[in-house]
């Protein structure tokens, strides 16, 4: 497989789609919450948690929505709050080890049918598709995207359950 | 900040929302288009063939999980790996994948990189080391 201009940019141009259509939504509702105080409602259930990791309570929603949803959104939902660089750092830590990847980008050959199919029903299932509990964090996340990649790998993940 | 109206606020929202993922957009087609350079460069196809324990990690960490747990099952299938070092070298890539895009990403807002990358590192192998060991054990 040799390098092929107009491949990666039909990628780019896949990947900068689904960013648009999932940082600009996120980012106004974020703000609209944010701005009416309405985020210390929300988020007071997290806020131990986000005490604990060092960070103010409204960053809870960009935590929880960077373990169930896509990075992209962790970041649409921390940008409005005007957080300081040691916060950033602190999501960055923590998001970049645990985030569930949307696995629209590369392995979309293996789902693409059923993709197909609940595209058309809505964004809210496309979440299941992107959802990695994050109870698994450390390896059994790993494992879980070994298995979307090749399906013979199940039986490597079952081989290696403890 | 005070706006005026909600109106307001949600313009204003809009154009940083957009600036923000303009941003981001290029940050993204970027490392994509350098990410696929690397990817068709024929030492990589070469290694491919004939991996090394070591090249998995290297994959994993710098292009992305997906392409390194890929390489990672291939070995494993080919038999050049174990079990315990699958597992190792899976809790690592956990921890450490993609660290070039993930950290950009965040470096934007003004994060710390090299605080990101050493933290991940320092904690992959810590934690890695410990399951491999434990995993021995039991």
């Amino acid at each position: 497989m040799s390098f092929s201009f107009k491949k990666s940019f039909k990628t780019a141009l896949r990947s900068s789609w689904v960013i648009l259509k999932l940082i600009v939504p996120i980012y106004i509702l974020a703000d609209i919450l944010f701005y009416y105080d309405l985020l210390r409602h929300i988020t007071f259930i997290f806020k131990p948690f986000a005490v604990f990791l060092g960070l103010p309570q409204e960053a809870a929603l960009s935590i929880v929505s960077g373990l169930f949803l896509n990075l992209y959104a962790a970041i649409a939902f921390a940008a409005p709050l005007g957080l300081g660089a040691k916060e950033w750092t602190i999501l960055a830590v923590f998001l970049g080890i645990a985030h569930s990847r949307n696995r629209n980008y590369e392995t979309t050959r293996y789902f693409a049918p059923l993709l197909n199919y609940f595209a058309f029903i809505g964004r809210s299932l496309r979440r299941l598709f992107g959802y990695t509990d994050a109870k698994r964090m450390v390896f059994f996340l790993c494992y879980d995207k070994l298995r979307n990649v090749n399906t013979r790998a199940l039986r490597l993940t079952q081989s290696l359950d403890p | 900040m005070h706006y005026d109206s909600l109106k307001a606020l949600i313009l204003n929202a809009s154009y940083e929302a957009l600036s923000l993922s303009i941003k981001i957009i290029a940050l993204v087609s970027l490392l994509i288009f350098v990410l696929d350079v690397i990817k068709a460069h024929p030492w990589m196809q070469k290694h491919s063939q004939n991996v090394n324990s070591g090249f998995s990690i290297l994959v994993g960490v710098i292009l992305g999980i997906t392409y390194g747990a890929g390489i990672l099952i291939a070995e494993y299938e080919k038999g050049i790996l174990k079990k315990c070092e699958v597992l190792f070298i899976g809790t690592y890539l956990m921890i450490a994948h993609a660290m070039i895009e993930d950290t950009l990403l965040f470096v934007i807002f003004g994060a710390n990189p090299w605080l990101i990358v050493g933290m991940r590192l320092v904690f992959a192998t810590l934690m890695a080391t410990l399951i491999a060991k434990y995993y021995h054990r039991a």
